[in-house]
Parts: C-alpha cells; sequence; structure tokens
C-alpha cells in the first residue's frame, strides 16, 4: 500500500542549509565512533557521547529541514517525540536512540552515569539515523532544486500550478507548486508504473492542495489513481498533466479542464481513460536497442467543460467522502459517485433526473444550499457532456490553454543536467525558450521548413534581440547565483526568454526553422509525440535490459 | 529569571516526574547554563538502574514535549556529595530548587 507520510512546505533555503549542516556534524561524529569504536581504551562514556550526537543532529537536521521549531536540548526522547507529533516518520530503532540520551550528559554530572554501552548496537543505530535522515533531508533537498526551477517557471510563464509526482527508487514525492509561491510536499513510499505526474494549472485561484493525497493514492489504484488523486487536489482548475513512464522514461502529458472531483461522473474521453491507456502504453515491452514505439502516439487533450468549486463545495465534498465511509465502511474508489442512492445497499449513482429531484426536495432531504448548488452543476454537467456548449468553446479561448509546458521542460531539463559555467547554461535555456516562446505565439504552432541561415526567428536574432538576451541572462545569473545548483537561475532565465519570445512570435508576420527541427519537434509541440529525457537503457541481445 | 510561562512548564514536569517515581522522591529544578533547556535532578531513595530511569523519565518529558535534561541521584550520592564542593550534586543543591517532592 502506497500511503503519503506527510504534507508540508518545503523549506527555505536558510532551513535546507541548516539540515545539511546538521547532518555534516552528524558525520563527523559518527566517523569518530567508526574509529573508536573497537578500542577498548576509549571509554563507554566516549563513545556513548558521539552515538548520541550522531543522532541528536540528525534528529535536528530533520527539525530544521521540516522547519519545526526546537529547543536546543539533549533529549532524543523530546526531538523523536517532536516530530512525531508533527507527523515525521521515525526510524525503527527509536527506542535504542532515546536510550543514548544520558550519554550526551555524563562529562557535565561528573560521570553518574553507569549505564553499559552496547559497542555493536551503536554503529547499527547510528546507521539507521543516518540512513533516516539523509533520506528526508537529501531526496528532499534534489526535490526542492526542481520544485524552485519550477516555481520560477510557472511563475513566468504564467503557468498558475504545477504538481509533480516523483519517483525515485523506493520512494516518491508529490510536489505541489502554488501560484502564491508556496510548495507543498507528499512523501510517498512506494509508486506503481510511473515517475512523474506533473498537474499545470492553467487558470484559477491560488491552489492549494484541497484534498490529502494520502487518503486516496494506493498502489492498487496506480496510475489512474493517483492522477486522480492529483487532480482532486487542484479540483475545478485547468489543469495539464505529465506522466514520465518508469519503465521506458518517456513522458506523456494530458490537458483537462474539468478534474472528476472525488468521484464525478467520468466522461467517456475523461483523463482517466486517458491516462489508463497511457498504463497500457507503459506496458509494453520495451524493444531491443532502445525505445520502441508499441502503441499509436494519442494526442491527450481534453476540453470537456469546467467544474469549479468554493470552499463550501469542497466542504460538501468532504462531507459526502465521510458519509460514504459511514455507509460503506470503506473509501470511496474512483468509480464511486458522489451522490448516491440513499436506498442501495451498494453505492449507486443517482441518474441525472434522480438528482434533480433530490435537488427539488431541498432542505426536506438536508441537501444544503451548497449541495444544492453542487449537484445542480453536476446536473449541467451532465448536459454539456451531450454536445459541447458554448461556455465550452468560451473556455477554449482562455490564453493560456494553449501552453504546451512540455517543450519548456525539456529545454530546462537539458539545461539544468548541462555542464559549464551557469552563464552559459542560462543563454542555452533563454534562447531556446525564446524560440519555444515564439513559436507559442498565435499563428506560430508549427514553425515552417526552410534553408533560412540560424540564429533566424523563432530563435533571437544575436543583433536585434541580443542585448535583450544578454540582460535576461545576466538578471538571473545574479539574482540567483548557483542556488538549487543554478537550476532557479536557468529556470528564470527560460521563463522570462520564453516571454520575450512570445511577444517576438506575436510582432512576426512568419519565420521559419531548419531542417533539423522539423517533423519530431513539431509533433512533440502538438503532444502528438512521447519525449525521451534520458539515454535509452543498454539492451541484451535477448531484448531484455543488460545486467550490470 | 524565569518567566510565567517557564514556571508553568517547571511546574508541569515536576508533576509528571514525582509521579513517575516512587515515593520518597524530590524533583529539583536546575538553572541550565544560558538558559538554553530545562533541567531537573530526580531523587530516588533506591537507585538499580540510573541510566534506565533517566531514560524513562526523559520519555516522560519528552512526550510532554518539555526539552529537558533528567538526572538521577540516588539518595545515598546525595549525602555523599552534598557538601562536596564543585561537586554536580552540590550545585543543584545550592542553585537548585525543589519543585516537587513526595
Amino acid at each position: 500500500m502506497t500511503r503519503c507520510d506527510q504534507v508540508r512546505l518545503l523549506p527555505s533555503p536558510e532551513s535546507q542549509k541548516k539540515a545539511h549542516l546538521f547532518l555534516q556534524k552528524a558525520e563527523q561524529d559518527e566517523i569518530v565512533l567508526a574509529k573508536l569504536r573497537g578500542d577498548f581504551d576509549v571509554g563507554d562514556e566516549i563513545l556513548g557521547f558521539h552515538a548520541q550526537q550522531a543522532v541528536e543532529k540528525r534528529l535536528k537536521s530533520v527539525l530544521a529541514f521540516h522547519e519545526i521549531e526546537f529547543d536546543r536540548v539533549h533529549s532524543i526522547a523530546y526531538l523523536a517525540a517532536l516530530l512525531d507529533r508533527h507527523g515525521v516518520d521515525l526510524p525503527a530503532c527509536r527506542d535504542q536512540m532515546e536510550e543514548l540520551t544520558p550519554w550526551a550528559s555524563s562529562a557535565r554530572y561528573d560521570n553518574l552515569l553507569d549505564g553499559i554501552l552496547d559497542r555493536d548496537g551503536i554503529e547499527g543505530v547510528a546507521l539507521a539515523s543516518r540512513e533516516w535522515a539523509e533520506k528526508i533531508v537529501g531526496a528532499m533537498s534534489w526535490f526542492s532544486a526542481y520544485a524552485n526551477a519550477f516555481k520560477h517557471f510557472a511563475r513566468y510563464t504564467e503557468l498558475d500550478h504545477l504538481m509533480l509526482l516523483v519517483e525515485g527508487d523506493d520512494e516518491g514525492a508529490v510536489v505541489h507548486l502554488t501560484e502564491d509561491g508556496s510548495v507543498w510536499v507528499s512523501v510517498l513510499d512506494q509508486l506503481a508504473a510511473f515517475n512523474l505526474i506533473g498537474v499545470v494549472d492553467l487558470e484559477g485561484e491560488p491552489a492549494e492542495p484541497l484534498i490529502d493525497l494520502g487518503e486516496y493514492v494506493t498502489l492498487e489504484t496506480g496510475l489512474v489513481g493517483i492522477a486522480d488523486s492529483a487532480l482532486q487536489s487542484v479540483a475545478g482548475r485547468q489543469a495539464l498533466v505529465v506522466a514520465r513512464m518508469a519503465d521506458d522514461r518517456s513522458f506523456h502529458w494530458a490537458h483537462a479542464s474539468r478534474s472528476r472531483l472525488t468521484n464525478g461522473v467520468s466522461p467517456p474521453d475523461s483523463l482517466s481513460k486517458l491516462l489508463l491507456l497511457i498504463d497500457a502504453i507503459a506496458s509494453e515491452p520495451v524493444g531491443p536497442g532502445g525505445f520502441e514505439k508499441t502503441a499509436p502516439d494519442v494526442r491527450f487533450s481534453v476540453v470537456d467543460g469546467v467544474l469549479r468549486l468554493t470552499d463550501l463545495q469542497v466542504e460538501l465534498l468532504k462531507k459526502q467522502r465521510d458519509e460514504f465511509r459511514e455507509r460503506f465502511g470503506r473509501d470511496p474508489g474512483p468509480t464511486d459517485p458522489v451522490f448516491w442512492k440513499r436506498s442501495a445497499d451498494e453505492p449507486e449513482a443517482m441518474t441525472p433526473e434522480e438528482l434533480a429531484k433530490e435537488v427539488a426536495k431541498g432542505e426536506e432531504l438536508g441537501i444544503s444550499e451548497i449541495g444544492k448548488q453542487l449537484a445542480a452543476r453536476e446536473v449541467l454537467f451532465e448536459d454539456q457532456m451531450e454536445g459541447a456548449s458554448e461556455d465550452d468553446e468560451e473556455e477554449k479561448q482562455s490564453p493560456y490553454v494553449e501552453v504546451n509546458p512540455l517543450p519548456l521542460i525539456l529545454v530546462l531539463s537539458n539545461a539544468a543536467s548541462m555542464e559549464g559555467d551557469l552563464d552559459a547554461r542560462c543563454l542555452v535555456a533563454a534562447v531556446h525558450c525564446w524560440m519555444e516562446g515564439h513559436l507559442a505565439a498565435e499563428g506560430h504552432g508549427e514553425a515552417a521548413e526552410t534553408d533560412a541561415e540560424m540564429p533566424a526567428p523563432p530563435f533571437p536574432d544575436p543583433e536585434a534581440d541580443g542585448d535583450r538576451l544578454n540582460a535576461i541572462v545576466l538578471d538571473a545569473v545574479a539574482r540567483f547565483g548557483y542556488k538549487g545548483n543554478g537550476i532557479d537561475a536557468i529556470a528564470y532565465a527560460s521563463a522570462i526568454a520564453w516571454r520575450a519570445g512570445l511577444e517576438a512570435g506575436e510582432a512576426c508576420g512568419g519565420c521559419a526553422i531548419g531542417e533539423s527541427s522539423g517533423a519530431i519537434s513539431r509533433a512533440m509541440r502538438r503532444g502528438e509525440m512521447r519525449i525521451e529525457f534520458f539515454p535509452a537503457p543498454r539492451m541484451a541481445s535477448s531484448g531484455q535490459p543488460a545486467a550490470e | 529569571m524565569s518567566t510565567v510561562a517557564e514556571k508553568a512548564i517547571i511546574e508541569r514536569a515536576g508533576r509528571a516526574l514525582i509521579k513517575a517515581v516512587p515515593s520518597p522522591a524530590k524533583v529539583i529544578s536546575v538553572p541550565s547554563p544560558g538558559g538554553l533547556e530545562y533541567r531537573f535532578v530526580v531523587i530516588e531513595q533506591d537507585l538499580p538502574e540510573r541510566h534506565r530511569e533517566m531514560v524513562r523519565l526523559s520519555r516522560i518529558l519528552g512526550e510532554l514535549l518539555i526539552p529537558a535534561d533528567v538526572v538521577v541521584v540516588s539518595e545515598v550520592e546525595l549525602n555523599q556529595e552534598r557538601f562536596q564542593k564543585g561537586s554536580f550534586i552540590h550545585d543543584a543543591l545550592r542553585s537548585g530548587e525543589v519543585i516537587a517532592e513526595s
């Protein structure tokens, strides 16, 4: 069962620095411990002190990382209880860790202590505390660097909300980036068949997660369930989902302008269905020699109306969920209805007609005003599904609906992993994002084939645009420096350049691009092609991945 | 000088500790260097396993989220060291305050 360990704000750079400092200091204690553990001329109080210090500092590292205030104290029990109280899982050896507390004080208290140190045991305790702390602080720092990058990216491209699901070897995290700049993370200890889902909210209010993902994310529900849960957290907003499959590392994306809420009526071409398709594609074996398309490319584009939720409506949804649990003794699943027949033994959705009748009965049935509104919307949505309404057309006119962030993410990813100094990396990112911005302008959905000498529009012109481009790069480097391994600066430069390119594109009467960026780039920009972000795994002649 | 909030925490700790140890016992609150944390000395009549007892009492305060150092001494040790200038027990008795007793 995959579960959500916590939802919390990502730490500030200062807190991350403090957390890493504690980790480094703990490492020093462990080095002393490792060197002296076998030397029986060294007393227990010395080894016990360093073992306690290593554990204490690692607990403080995680506390600092989670931005939990703590007193300067040696009590492992206090530090552990503080973490526990904030919902942070502790290592299995918590008891043994707490037993180290008295060793911190032995020198201060005239060696009053009479304990005998378990010299063999402390190594395991120290190791467990190290693995635990580094897993949290180390892994989260990695997420944090990318989170910051995407935050800038989202801000300057005016994509309001970005949510990523990132998988490590045996863990993952959901990173929510919101319009107001706050970042939320849910840590998952297992993931199924994919390793990244991003939900980019293309419009709407600040997108604070509305529902605790941990209540919904299960291994059994897999990709569809998690994507569904992800969308629930930005319920009612336009969103773009990016999924990276674990097995072939390809990226897929879907645009959805209506999330499914907890378990609402699922349109025939719903996001879930598309994600099922992704799941099916990804589960196909990868052929020898690299990636092979095993299913037709699919453009995942769904524009099926928008269902907006107010806070009160969200409350109602939660109430319906609680009642569902009480009535049926389990959590509602992706296919369960929000409004179910109260007389039925199993969850059974009301028909639109029944729902309309319920609404008409109103207070008599205990459906509040909020419920009426929500139910009415559900009926309205059903009506909309009968045929595209004028409202749908209006939604399509949203200025950011057509922004396809995947090429930008591709540029960002490449520049972030490049060798070289930061100026050069920012410049590469800025030039390419300028081009993407240019191509995103109206009428530039596809670049034309040309033999024109490069660089030429849609790339920035070295003479006409060079000063602006340089200013973008210099500004990015000056603002962010090497923070986050330079990713912040690269993201900032990319985003600003994208905007500049968009302006250039809007003023452009027609432009060209070289042969080298022909069909593949166009397909990618149209959302018709999978993108490979990483080299293909080495394959043995059998077609199976080569053993190391 | 303890603030009202600090006094409340100290009293709470005293109550928790005295309740957790066999009677007769005393809990002394000792000022900590730099005021970084709370320090308590618990005096118990019999103390067969000091380390284990310190861990146990630290857990009790930890669960109450009281950031404290707990030292446990026996009555015998107290009587041996109480007049020995410079010893921890001597200093604790001189600068500390009995906050709970059973």
